[in-house]
């Protein structure tokens, strides 16, 4: 498997380096971790609004879910981002993510509230040129930052089946390649 | 020597060997099967086998047998190079089984550490 340094060169030769989107990040960092409260309310009123994401929650851990967050998006936006950042977002976050079961498609469907509802306020706050270009820098950092959850969530669950049951990676992948082979026959 | 093996024992169904990432190395069969899906299954058996032991501490495993309706299976870790999928009939006599097969082992050895040295490292 990959680590997170592979996985950002890999997303930065196909999607755009990581560096220039930063740089706007921090020149807008101050205002932008203004809006952090805002953030926290409006993910966690999302989240707990929908069935299938509030079932994930421990009963009385909405304040504690919010403090995280607006940790995870202050320094999102604050453009400074070393290895321990994305060493978290890669293992620390995917690992959570496996051990709370919440599959890499809330994960993606969550982010995808977030880069919108941030799309909305930098309109609201932003003239519109320089509101384009913040947004998107916050969508390409958050877009790589979903790439490392998402491939962090699989490299957890994987190393999980493959420690539990003593399979090699290789062999759950000659599995999954057969199986998937098999299912594409069949369609 | 699998398809030897199947010919002179007609208690045997089929053999499968398989690299332990899962993929066929050689088979020999009296029926149709699904040699790649089956090389997957027995190298996992084999790698649950070994991880299992482990946990309980009590050794490697030598030979994994399964009973099943209409046959039983043997499977071997062959050190740390391939498995083994032996399927039989049920009615058998399997101390029979088992001699034919590990009379073999020491030469499939053999015959791995041959391939893996002409193949550069691994099968």
């Amino acid at each position: 498997m990959k680590g997170y340094r592979e996985i950002l060169k890999d997303f930065e030769a196909i999607s755009g380096p990581i560096e220039p989107y930063a740089q706007v990040l921090r020149k807008y960092a101050e205002k932008l971790q203004e809006w952090d409260d805002f953030f926290a309310k409006a993910f966690y009123d999302r989240l707990y609004s929908y069935e299938g994401t509030a079932k994930v929650f421990r009963e009385g851990e909405r304040e504690e879910r919010e403090e995280a967050l607006k940790i995870w998006y202050r320094k999102t936006v604050s453009g400074d981002y070393d290895d321990a950042y994305w060493e978290w977002q890669y293992m620390g976050v995917g690992i959570a993510h496996v051990a709370r079961g919440i599959p890499n498609e809330y994960m993606l469907s969550a982010m995808s509230f977030v880069q919108r509802a941030f799309m909305v306020k930098v309109k609201e706050e932003f003239p519109p040129d320089e509101a384009a270009a913040i947004y998107e820098a916050f969508k390409h950092i958050t877009d790589a930052i979903a790439v490392l959850i998402a491939a962090g969530y699989m490299y957890t669950y994987l190393k999980a089946v493959s420690e539990s049951t003593g399979m090699s990676l290789q062999l759950i992948d000659r599995h999954a390649v057969l199986v998937a082979k098999s299912l594409k026959e069949s369609r | 020597m699998l398809q030897e093996l199947v010919d002179r024992s007609p208690e045997i169904t089929g053999i499968v060997l398989a690299s332990l990432d899962g993929f066929p190395l050689q088979y020999a069969s009296r029926n149709t099967i699904d040699v790649d899906r089956q090389a997957a299954v027995i190298a996992s058996l084999a790698s649950l086998a070994k991880r299992s032991t482990q946990m309980v501490d009590i050794g490697a495993p030598e030979e994994i047998l399964i009973t099943s309706e209409r046959g039983r299976m043997f499977i071997y870790r062959i050190e740390d190079l391939a498995a083994l999928g032996v399927i039989t009939a049920k009615d058998i006599t399997a101390g029979m089984i088992l001699l034919k097969i590990r009379q073999m082992l020491p030469f499939l050895v053999e015959e791995l550490r041959r391939e893996i040295e002409t193949f550069g490292g691994r099968l």
